[in-house]
Protein backbone atom coordinates (compact mmCIF):
# COMPACT_ATOMS: atom_id res chain seq x y z
CA UNK A 1 0.00 0.00 0.00
CA UNK A 2 1.13 3.52 -0.59
CA UNK A 3 0.94 6.02 2.27
CA UNK A 4 2.84 9.18 2.64
CA UNK A 5 5.35 9.97 5.64
CA UNK A 6 6.79 13.19 6.09
CA UNK A 7 5.62 14.22 2.94
CA UNK A 8 7.08 11.51 1.29
CA UNK A 9 5.39 9.06 -0.87
CA UNK A 10 6.85 4.92 0.67
CA UNK A 11 5.16 2.10 -0.35
CA UNK A 12 4.65 -0.41 2.57
CA UNK A 13 4.34 -4.15 2.08
CA UNK A 14 2.13 -4.51 4.91
CA UNK A 15 -0.20 -2.79 7.27
CA UNK A 16 1.35 -1.97 10.17
CA UNK A 17 0.87 0.50 13.58
CA UNK A 18 2.03 3.50 14.62
CA UNK A 19 4.81 1.62 16.65
CA UNK A 20 5.84 -0.43 13.84
CA UNK A 21 5.91 2.24 11.58
CA UNK A 22 8.49 4.24 13.45
CA UNK A 23 10.53 1.36 14.01
CA UNK A 24 10.99 0.41 10.08
CA UNK A 25 11.95 3.68 9.69
CA UNK A 26 14.77 3.28 12.32
CA UNK A 27 13.41 6.08 14.58
CA UNK A 28 16.20 6.09 17.45
CA UNK A 29 14.33 7.34 20.12
CA UNK A 30 10.30 6.74 19.60
CA UNK A 31 9.29 7.69 23.27
CA UNK A 32 10.69 11.32 22.13
CA UNK A 33 8.30 11.67 18.90
CA UNK A 34 5.12 13.05 18.21
CA UNK A 35 2.98 11.20 15.66
CA UNK A 36 0.41 13.90 13.26
CA UNK A 37 -1.94 11.06 11.20
CA UNK A 38 -4.12 12.57 8.41
CA UNK A 39 -3.94 16.55 9.84
CA UNK A 40 -4.61 15.23 13.63
CA UNK A 41 -1.69 14.85 16.22
CA UNK A 42 -2.37 11.04 17.80
CA UNK A 43 -1.92 10.30 21.32
CA UNK A 44 0.97 8.26 22.13
CA UNK A 45 -1.29 5.58 23.97
CA UNK A 46 -2.78 5.08 20.74
CA UNK A 47 0.98 3.98 19.05
CA UNK A 48 0.19 0.41 19.61
CA UNK A 49 -2.91 -0.06 18.03
CA UNK A 50 -3.96 2.42 15.67
CA UNK A 51 -2.95 0.79 12.16
CA UNK A 52 -1.92 2.83 8.79
CA UNK A 53 -3.90 2.50 6.33
CA UNK A 54 -3.67 2.84 2.69
CA UNK A 55 -3.25 6.71 1.45
CA UNK A 56 -2.96 7.84 5.12
CA UNK A 57 -0.56 10.38 5.83
CA UNK A 58 2.05 10.25 8.84
CA UNK A 59 3.84 12.93 10.17
CA UNK A 60 6.47 12.05 13.11
CA UNK A 61 9.07 14.30 14.69
CA UNK A 62 11.31 14.93 17.74
CA UNK A 63 9.87 16.29 20.77
CA UNK A 64 11.74 19.91 21.15
CA UNK A 65 12.79 20.75 25.01
CA UNK A 66 15.45 21.44 27.20
CA UNK A 67 16.63 24.62 28.86
CA UNK A 68 19.31 25.94 31.19
CA UNK A 69 19.32 24.36 34.12
CA UNK B 1 36.76 18.28 9.70
CA UNK B 2 34.44 19.85 12.13
CA UNK B 3 31.09 20.11 11.59
CA UNK B 4 29.59 23.47 9.98
CA UNK B 5 26.37 25.49 9.90
CA UNK B 6 25.90 28.47 7.92
CA UNK B 7 24.02 31.08 9.10
CA UNK B 8 23.23 34.65 7.74
CA UNK B 9 24.10 37.40 9.69
CA UNK B 10 20.30 38.92 9.26
CA UNK B 11 19.41 35.34 10.50
CA UNK B 12 21.68 35.45 13.37
CA UNK B 13 20.64 39.04 14.31
CA UNK B 14 16.60 37.29 14.75
CA UNK B 15 17.43 34.54 16.63
CA UNK B 16 19.58 37.36 19.16
CA UNK B 17 16.43 39.95 18.92
CA UNK B 18 14.08 37.03 19.77
CA UNK B 19 15.89 36.02 22.71
CA UNK B 20 16.09 40.22 24.02
CA UNK B 21 12.92 40.57 23.19
CA UNK B 22 11.36 37.26 25.45
CA UNK B 23 13.23 38.06 27.95
CA UNK B 24 13.07 37.05 31.02
CA UNK B 25 11.89 33.78 29.68
CA UNK B 26 13.54 31.52 27.26
CA UNK B 27 12.94 31.43 23.45
CA UNK B 28 12.72 29.02 21.48
CA UNK B 29 12.47 28.40 17.51
CA UNK B 30 13.49 26.91 14.00
CA UNK B 31 15.91 27.54 11.32
CA UNK B 32 15.15 26.00 8.09
CA UNK B 33 17.19 25.54 4.96
CA UNK B 34 18.66 23.76 2.37
CA UNK B 35 22.29 21.75 2.55
CA UNK B 36 23.67 23.39 5.84
CA UNK B 37 22.68 26.44 5.19
CA UNK B 38 19.97 28.07 7.45
CA UNK B 39 17.86 30.95 5.56
CA UNK B 40 14.51 30.97 7.28
CA UNK B 41 13.96 32.06 11.29
CA UNK B 42 10.59 30.43 12.85
CA UNK B 43 10.56 31.61 15.68
CA UNK B 44 8.30 29.29 18.38
CA UNK B 45 5.83 29.62 21.50
CA UNK B 46 7.91 28.82 24.55
CA UNK B 47 4.53 26.82 25.97
CA UNK B 48 6.44 26.65 29.02
CA UNK B 49 6.83 30.20 29.11
CA UNK B 50 9.99 29.64 31.73
CA UNK B 51 13.15 31.74 32.30
CA UNK B 52 14.73 28.26 33.14
CA UNK B 53 12.86 26.21 30.35
CA UNK B 54 11.40 25.43 27.05
CA UNK B 55 9.13 23.22 25.28
CA UNK B 56 7.98 23.15 21.75
CA UNK B 57 4.24 23.29 21.11
CA UNK B 58 4.20 19.91 18.81
CA UNK B 59 1.37 21.39 16.68
CA UNK B 60 2.88 24.07 15.94
CA UNK B 61 6.09 22.13 14.88
CA UNK B 62 4.04 20.12 12.17
CA UNK B 63 2.99 23.87 11.14
CA UNK B 64 6.20 24.99 10.70
CA UNK B 65 7.75 21.54 9.72
CA UNK B 66 5.28 21.47 6.60
CA UNK B 67 5.61 25.05 5.96
CA UNK B 68 9.48 24.79 5.19
CA UNK B 69 8.32 22.00 2.92
CA UNK B 70 6.26 24.42 0.91
CA UNK B 71 9.15 26.11 0.52
CA UNK B 72 11.84 23.44 -0.12
CA UNK B 73 13.48 23.89 2.87
CA UNK B 74 13.86 21.78 6.00
CA UNK B 75 14.34 22.26 9.65
CA UNK B 76 18.27 22.16 10.05
CA UNK B 77 18.46 23.97 14.04
CA UNK B 78 16.65 23.84 16.85
CA UNK B 79 17.73 27.22 18.96
CA UNK B 80 16.85 28.46 22.22
CA UNK B 81 18.29 30.94 24.32
CA UNK B 82 19.84 30.77 27.89
CA UNK B 83 18.89 33.88 29.61
CA UNK B 84 21.20 33.18 32.70
CA UNK B 85 24.16 30.50 31.65
CA UNK B 86 26.69 30.50 28.73
CA UNK B 87 25.88 28.87 25.57
CA UNK B 88 26.49 24.92 26.26
CA UNK B 89 23.91 22.53 26.84
CA UNK B 90 22.39 21.87 29.80
CA UNK B 91 22.03 18.30 31.48
CA UNK B 92 18.29 18.86 30.53
CA UNK B 93 18.85 19.95 27.04
CA UNK B 94 20.92 16.65 26.67
CA UNK B 95 17.75 14.59 28.39
CA UNK B 96 14.97 16.30 26.24
CA UNK B 97 17.20 17.13 22.80
CA UNK B 98 17.32 14.13 20.92
CA UNK B 99 16.88 14.32 17.32
CA UNK B 100 20.88 13.34 15.78
CA UNK B 101 20.22 15.54 12.66
CA UNK B 102 19.47 18.52 14.10
CA UNK B 103 21.41 21.34 15.17
CA UNK B 104 20.90 22.62 18.44
CA UNK B 105 22.02 26.55 18.40
CA UNK B 106 22.03 28.38 21.97
CA UNK B 107 21.87 32.07 22.44
CA UNK B 108 23.05 33.32 25.50
CA UNK B 109 22.73 36.31 27.02
CA UNK B 110 24.72 35.31 30.65
CA UNK B 111 26.43 38.76 31.88
CA UNK B 112 24.63 41.11 29.35
CA UNK B 113 26.85 39.63 26.79
CA UNK B 114 25.25 37.96 23.62
CA UNK B 115 27.43 34.36 22.90
CA UNK B 116 25.68 31.79 19.95
CA UNK B 117 26.73 28.32 19.61
CA UNK B 118 26.36 25.32 17.98
CA UNK B 119 26.19 21.45 18.32
CA UNK B 120 24.97 18.15 17.51
CA UNK B 121 23.50 15.41 19.57
CA UNK B 122 24.19 12.19 18.94
CA UNK B 123 23.28 9.48 22.24
CA UNK B 124 24.39 12.08 24.48
CA UNK B 125 27.40 12.77 22.83
CA UNK B 126 28.16 16.71 22.05
CA UNK B 127 29.84 17.59 19.04
CA UNK B 128 30.49 21.10 18.58
CA UNK B 129 29.56 22.62 15.07
CA UNK B 130 31.07 25.85 13.87
CA UNK B 131 28.47 28.76 12.45
CA UNK B 132 29.93 30.77 9.46
CA UNK B 133 28.38 33.67 8.51
CA UNK B 134 27.14 33.33 4.72
CA UNK B 135 24.73 31.07 3.19
CA UNK B 136 23.44 29.83 -0.26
Amino acid sequence: MIIHINGEKETIEASLTVTQLLAHKQVKMPDMVSVELNGDILERQFFDTTIINDGDAVEFLYFMGGGQV
Amino acid sequence: MTDCIYLPKSVQDDIIAHAKDTLPNECCGYITGKGNAGMTVYPMTNVDASPVHFSFDPQDQFRVIKAARAKGEVPLVVYHSHPESPARLSNEDLRLLTDPEMVYVIVSLHNNAVDIKAYRINNRNVIPVMIREGGL
